[in-house]
């Protein structure tokens, strides 16, 4: 903004200069030209600081500022995000035009828990990922931009449905019972981090999976990504840091004019790999070769079920924002709309969302206040995909063992099925199941900068999420509770949380050392409420179901009604603190401490000290270090975090009423109840050649997580549920290395090729527990009571202990040389996590190849040991070719064994993407134009013979969830997008 | 002053942190349970001692399912088995482990019962506390009745017995009654209960009466001999005093007048509460109500072609199937009207072809003739072999919410123990006196005399109580429970008792394992 002096009367003008003059003792102007070193383009919005003096401007559109100088001024620190700052002397001069160099990645900005640090000073283990490195094309979510790229960090689907629940692991598997996903912190707002989506109840085949509680957060609005990895980073989160933090920070509005910016995009999704079962021409043959009667199978038609139930998904992506702002005032709003069609009939995501972001300095600067406020309508539609239907099957159990030469209708319209033989068209289209989701998340900020350098922050934020699902159930599908009776179901969930934080952050260079620290109070209030309605015997079928939830036949039957409701709030209160010291630029301390309070812990344990201390070392400052590296740090760092994701009450005895009439203790109390407790080392080098272009680390991590939360049986006589919530003794180790790389091998305008690569290793051991718990539940027809897994001393957490199967006799019969003893077999988490980005730019043009590998990992195929045995092929279902051409003898049975239990190693080319940049910068009112086409799981290796080794079906039993089993999962997509980006001034 | 005001500027909000209320207490409020504090780690007693006593009658309901508690009373004896039919019930093992004895403390119903029976203990002992402290004493007393029930069947089957107090935290760890003590305490509890139980003239089945009472202290004398044994695999000592004893409490029960022998299957259909006077104690159920479901005895057995449709399990043994000579006896096979003339399905065992109501033959899935053979393959059978029972025909006024009660205590089992009372004490002919008396009764020819080893007393106790849970009991207490039958080698002594569940050993310190384990 040019200070224009206008043509006042000169005997005016001299008078207020000289009692301006007289309190701003002004010394003259300058003026000057801020450009791009390299391209020599002005850059727009720069900052000019006189130092030592809040006097400052900002270049305008054409790259030129104007400052009046106060007395004493010196020199001007110039800087721009990106780029290279640069203090000059002004040295008498009135004009001074300044080149600035794209700055190097040590200058980088991460964003760390309650403040920002420069990726040059960070002393933990730290990961920002900002923009340009995500992952693109069809992203509902914002982890899915992290997929992959972050060593140590790895992300599972639970399963291809839109929406799905993911896992995120941070460095390994540490809590057994707890939610192992990091905790969220949008803007500085901790996250509930429960599921925000109502419903999911069973009615036959099965209970649905979680959904995915970041689902509501646009990600075209997210600017950078931090993951914060170790305990030296995550302590400042305390008692919710153990699993590692990620911090979402969302785009703000930058300095200038508006700037609009729009993107559409389009994709087509389908199924990556389709099951080899058999079709209508070879199943007839096959079946009677298993010992069926030919009259009875053969039903004359064919129908290949899998090509029934999966559909080709075409989804859509489109997203609005306007930003600009002043040296005061920073906005931007966004727009977004997703549509997103999943590959199998009925299923979806559509997401409408709109934000805005704003800060206004005023009182001299002295006082900054922003607000960041998102609301989203998310809007899910389901079909039955369910986690542990039985030997039915849900949907695509129902589409895998359906007789392919049965027809999907009768000559009269009607669905061909039965209680036993499940038709998956039925299962579609008498099943109308939606949930609707709102969801408000806000924060407002007042920033008030006492001194120089002491500023005080009071930070408010509101989570506010409510749901709704309707499930209606026509009395035509053939299920056991469901036919001729028809069900409705009514669930609501409303989750809220609510924020209120001070901290204190005080900021001093002294001399050549630099002290940062911060000291900040936070109480975060959490509370749930749910309830849900259950309506069966339905009167007629004619008005919607969940329209019509009283219209049952109640007086014949007292079950037509059920309802349910539930409410949990609980509270967490902390202090905490942090001082970084950095001495010189050699050396740099961090201390952390957190004192976390929360009312889920017992009266006994009500507060828990969460400490770290880490330290790094910038050896390129010391002489005997080598010119050759431009960047040598090495870190070291030793914190605790804790854990307490666990249902609240535990301390207490329950009491709850039945409707059976009866009130019973449905949990026994522990007094003692805390957080779990995770010891972290960490030991890193962070290294760069080349000026630049070859940068990396290595990070050498040891994690022993203690108090593991559990639900231990009581000795009886103890209630129905003889279980209690306890910190077992015994710890899990999670122990590694990670490495990144990030090199520029070609770097100039006409061709560059960067390259990206990170790998880790974890191992994983359940150490000293006492007992040893069996979950990983395995379902399917004969195989009540089975399961796979058992968390023991000695072994990796989830090990599969399964029985050993030698293959088939002579017979047929399947041999277990070890009988019905259960031994130990493999594990379900990855040894190697592998990934590698190569980007290409050709002129405008740009290619991205992104390729994912895990190794050292088994998964239970669910699926085979339910649906592909010889047996059912003489029971009149379909069996794959595989299992159809086997010498198996239709008598066997299919026990859960080694038999079904397999190496998931895959590698994966993730993403696959061009682009093209068209020369904007003469372009009247275009700032940018990008068309782009973006490939999603274009190909996948493994010897996996399920539909995708990345799976993740919940098998919990008594709550102790499982891992890497998979059940009639959904499959994952192949989707090709195409897209454009404009922006606009 | 510059300093002092830059000083007092960073006080200032020093002092406000400081002076922040310290906000709240986290003090940690249930908001949809009653939520109570544990004090010095005392346990809080239910807040209401009726609304606890429905809670423990409800816990007896599980034994109604196939599983669990009533699987290990069945399968391990010579009347029931669950044959792994291709990829049916193969279930980890535990049908096959239990009928072949080969089971050990992994097994999951070893866990399940045990975890089942004695929260049944808790509830009971904690119902009696609270209608203490209500000074309630008929509340007081049935759970004290369904406290000694539920403790029988433990002594039964494992042995021993943890217990706890009814304040006593979970920071304890539980005392065990042996088996001997556990008898004691099973006694002193009913005793203490008969003064103020309800007599069966005032309430229906489903409570806990006098008569219910005395017939279990029957119960607990007949078995003393093999509770007190040094062995637990045997030979027992059966003393005149405990006879006495037993048929002292039949007497009771006969002389009440509330019961008589009533047609043998008017006491499993569906409204056996109104046609039935053997009911002394039973899960009480209505047509359409939804407690008490007993539909699991039907779907156990029947076949998925069969109506009700079934799971297509569990076969009688041949063994067992084969003592059946006498065909008048009704108790092996009859139509029951309701049931076979509206869907083909007759009472009692089902062997050969399968009838639908008008005649027409049943086929298997693979549309074989659906026939059931004696032959069955515990590993490798087919969806026809072996011999079905049903035992409580389906309600087909409300097949998924039927209304036959399921009988817990029943008279014809009090007269066989007197009979076997007063066998052991050297009565034969008394005895020999009511086992006619019943086979008359239920269609079949008297006996002429009983021989040493008490032969055709265990024999009729599985005649007129098969498939109802006491067969298991039954064979040990005659010794014959090792023997070998189909798929079943001689038994190694251990198997008399279960093995007490890792998980328990592992909890409680106070467990021993039991011998042979």
């Amino acid at each position: 903004m040019k200070l224009k002096v206008d043509f006042f009367p000169r005997w005016l003008a001299t008078a207020l200069m000289l009692t301006i003059g007289s309190f701003a003792m002004a010394q003259g102007s300058l003026t000057g030209v801020v450009t791009d070193a390299a391209t020599k383009e002005p850059l727009i919005g720069a900052n000019i600081l006189v130092v030592g003096t809040s006097t400052g401007t900002v270049t305008d559109v054409d790259g030129s500022y104007s400052l009046s100088l106060p007395a004493g001024a010196t020199q001007i620190e110039v800087s721009y995000t990106g780029y290279t700052s640069q203090t000059v002397s002004i040295g008498g001069q009135r004009v001074l035009n300044i080149e600035l160099a794209a700055g190097q990645v040590l200058d980088e900005v991460v964003v760390v828990g309650y403040g920002t640090v420069r990726k040059g000073d960070a002393t933990g283990a730290v990961v920002a990922i900002g923009e340009k490195d995500f992952n693109k094309g069809v992203i509902a979510s914002p982890e899915q931009l992290l997929q992959g790229r972050a060593a140590g960090v790895q992300i599972t689907a639970a399963s291809g449905e839109p929406g799905a629940g993911v896992n995120i692991r941070i460095r390994g598997t540490s809590s057994v019972r707890s939610n192992n996903n990091p905790l969220f912190v949008i803007d500085g707002v901790p996250l509930d981090g429960r599921d925000d989506s109502a419903g999911g109840a069973d009615f036959g085949a099965g209970t649905s999976s979680a959904r995915n509680p970041l689902n509501f957060l646009n990600p075209d609005d997210i600017e950078s990504i931090s993951v914060l990895k170790d305990a030296s980073a995550a302590a400042i989160y305390g008692s919710r840091g153990a699993n590692g933090v990620v911090l979402i920070t969302t785009k703000r509005g930058k300095q200038g004019t508006g700037n609009l910016t729009f993107s559409a995009q389009t994709s087509v999704s389908s199924v990556l790999n389709k099951i080899d079962v058999l079709g209508a021409d070879e199943y007839v043959d096959q079946a009677v070769k298993a010992g069926a009667n030919a009259a009875v199978v053969d039903f004359g038609s064919a129908t290949d079920w899998q090509d029934e139930i999966f559909r080709t998904g075409i989804s859509q992506n489109y997203s609005v924002s306007y930003g600009g702002g002043n040296q005061k005032t920073l906005y931007r709003f966004s727009l977004g709309y997703l549509d997103q069609q999943g590959i199998v009939d009925n299923t979806g995501l559509a997401r409408l969302n709109a934000r805005v972001n704003a800060s206004h300095k005023m009182l001299n600067d002295k006082v900054e206040l922003a607000v960041q406020l998102t609301s989203t309508r998310l809007n899910n539609s389901y079909a039955l995909i369910t986690d542990n239907a039985g030997f039915e099957g849900n949907i695509i159990g129902a589409a895998l063992q359906a007789n392919p030469t049965r027809p999907i209708y009768n000559a009269d319209g009607t669905y061909v099925q039965s209680i036993d033989n499940r038709n998956p068209r039925a299962m579609l289209d008498l099943v109308d199941d939606k949930g609707e989701t709102l969801r408000v998340l806000g924060n407002i900020s007042a920033t008030w900068h006492i001194t120089s350098a002491l500023s005080y922050k009071l930070n408010l934020g509101l989570d506010n999420a409510s749901s709704v699902r309707r499930t209606g159930i026509s009395p035509d599908l053939a299920f056991n509770d469901i036919l001729n009776r028809g069900r409705a179901i009514i669930d609501n969930r409303y989750l809220q949380s609510r924020l209120v934080e001070h901290t204190l952050n005080f900021n001093k260079q002294m001399g050549k050392n630099r002290l940062d620290a911060i000291a900040g109070f936070s109480y975060q209030e959490f509370s749930s409420r749910g309830h849900s309605i259950v309506s069966q015997f339905f009167v007629t079928d004619e008005i919607t179901l969940v329209d019509n939830i009283d219209g049952v036949n109640a007086l014949d039957n007292n079950t037509a009604y059920r309802a349910f409701s539930d409410r949990n709030v609980e509270e967490l209160q902390s202090y905490f603190g942090r001082v970084n010291y950095g001495i010189g630029d050699r050396f740099l301390l961090t201390a952390t401490v957190r004192a976390d309070g929360s009312t889920k812990f017992g009266p006994n344990n009500k507060y828990g000290v969460f400490p770290s201390v880490a330290g790094a070392w910038r050896l390129t400052e010391e002489s005997f270090i080598p010119e050759l590296f431009y960047d040598l740090k090495l870190r070291a760092g030793w914190g605790v975090t804790g854990n307490q994701e666990f249902p609240g009450n535990a301390s207490k005895a329950l009491f709850r009423p039945n409707n059976d009439g009866s009130l019973a203790l449905v949990q026994l109390p522990n007094e003692n109840i805390r957080w779990e407790e995770t010891t972290q080392i960490n030991v890193g080098l962070d290294f760069g050649f080349a000026g630049g272009r070859l940068t990396g680390s290595i990070d050498f991590f040891n994690k022993v997580t203690e108090n593991l939360i559990f639900q231990v049986e009581v000795p009886q006589p103890a209630p129905g549920n003889p279980r209690q919530f306890t910190n077992l003794e015994g710890d899990v180790l999670n122990t590694g290395v990670e490495l990144s790389l990030d090199a520029r091998i070609v770097d100039n305008d006409k061709f560059s090729w960067q390259t990206m690569f990170n790998a880790t290793y974890v191992k994983n051991e359940v150490r000293d527990l006492p007992t040893f718990v069996n979950t990983g539940a395995i379902n399917g027809q004969g195989l009540s009571g089975a399961y796979a897994q058992r968390i023991i001393s000695g072994a990796p957490l989830f090990a599969f202990y399964l029985r050993e199967f030698g293959g088939f006799d002579s017979e047929g019969l399947g041999i277990y040389p070890q009988g019905d003893a259960l031994i130990f077999a493999g594990d379900p988490l990855p040894d190697f996590t592998v990934g590698l980005t190569n980007n290409f730019t050709f002129g405008n043009f740009d290619v991205s190849i992104f390729l994912n590998g895990v190794f050292g990992f088994d998964v239970y195929n669910n699926t085979a040991n339910a649906i592909f045995l010889k047996g059912n092929l003489r029971n009149g279902r379909n069996v794959s070719t595989e299992i159809a051409n086997s010498a198996e003898n239709p008598n066997n049975f299919g026990e859960a064994s080694t038999r079904f239990l397999e190496k998931g190693d895959f590698v994966r080319l993730q993403n696959l993407s061009l682009g093209y940049t068209f020369p904007t910068r003469n372009w009247k009112g275009v700032n940018s134009l990008r068309l782009f086409l973006t490939g999603q799981n274009l190909l996948l290796f493994t010897g996996y013979t399920g539909y995708d080794p990345e799976v993740n079906t919940n098998k919990a039993i008594n709550g102790v969830p499982s891992l890497g089993i998979d059940y009639t999962a959904y499959p994952s997509a192949r989707t090709f997008t195409v897209g454009v980006n404009v922006g606009f001034n | 002053m510059k300093a002092f005001k830059k000083y007092l500027l960073l006080l200032l909000p020093a002092g406000v942190l400081t002076v922040m209320p310290a906000c709240t207490d986290l003090e940690d409020v249930a908001e949809d349970a009653i939520g109570q504090e544990v004090i010095d780690g005392a346990l809080p007693l239910p807040p209401d001692a009726a609304a606890a006593l429905v809670g423990v009658y409800s816990q007896l309901t599980g034994l109604n399912s196939q599983d669990n508690a009533f699987a290990l009373m069945e399968h391990p004896s010579d009347e029931m088995m669950g044959p792994t039919r291709g990829t049916d019930w193969s279930d980890f093992g535990v049908w096959r482990q239990l009928h072949s004895h080969t089971w050990d403390a992994s097994h999951s119903f070893v866990l399940s019962g045990w975890n089942q029976l004695n929260s049944g203990i808790f509830q009971a002992t904690q119902a009696i506390a609270s209608a203490a402290a209500a000074s309630n004493a008929q509340v007081g007393a049935e759970a004290r009745f369904l406290r000694a029930y539920f403790m029988y069947h433990v002594t039964d089957l494992y042995g021993k017995v943890p217990f706890r107090e009814a304040t006593e935290g979970f920071g304890s760890i539980p005392k065990v009654l042996s088996r001997s003590e556990a008898v004691d305490f099973i006694i002193a509890d009913l005793t203490a209960a008969l003064p103020n139980l309800p007599s069966r003239a005032s309430v229906d089945g489903g409570k806990a009466t006098k008569e219910a009472a005395n017939a279990l202290l029957a119960k607990v004398y007949l078995n003393r001999g093999v509770f007190a044994a040094a062995n637990p695999a045997g030979p027992y000592d059966f003393s005149s005093a405990d006879m006495a004893k037993v048929i002292e409490y039949c007497d009771a029960v006969i002389g009440s007048g509330q019961f008589e022998l009533s047609d043998y299957w008017n006491n499993f259909v569906a409204n056996n509460t109104a046609l039935s006077k053997e009911i002394i104690f039973a899960i009480a159920a209505e047509t359409g109500n939804g407690r008490g479901n007993m539909q699991s005895r039907h779907r156990m057995t029947t076949h998925y072609n069969q109506n009700p449709s079934g799971w297509n399990g569990f076969t009688t043994v041949a063994d067992f199937y084969n003592k059946w000579s006498d065909g008048g006896d009704v108790r092996k096979g009859a139509a029951v009207p309701g049931v076979t003339d509206v869907s083909g399905l007759r009472a009692g065992f089902l062997e050969g072809q399968q009838l639908d109501k008008d005649g027409n033959a049943l086929t298997d899935r693979g549309g074989n003739p659906l026939a059931f053979t004696v032959d069955v393959d515990l590993f490798y059978s087919n969806e026809r072999q072996g011999v079905r029972v049903i035992k409580y025909p389906p309600d087909f006024g409300n097949v998924d919410s039927p209304g036959n009660d399921y009988i817990l205590l029943r008279y014809a089992d009090v007269l066989l123990m007197k009979a076997e009372a007063l066998w052991r004490s050297g009565n034969s002919a008394g005895a020999l006196a009511i086992i006619n008396e019943i086979r008359t009764d239920r269609g079949a020819q008297p006996i002429a005399s009983i021989s040493a080893n008490g032969q055709e007393v265990l024999d009729e106790r599985g005649f007129e109580l098969y498939w109802e849970g006491w067969r298991r009991n039954d064979q040990i207490r005659f010794e014959q429970f090792r023997k070998a039958w189909s798929f079943k080698p001689e038994s190694p002594e251990r198997v008399v008792l279960f093995p007490i569940p890792q998980v328990a050993l592992d909890n409680n310190p106070n467990l021993q394992q039991n011998s042979g384990y």
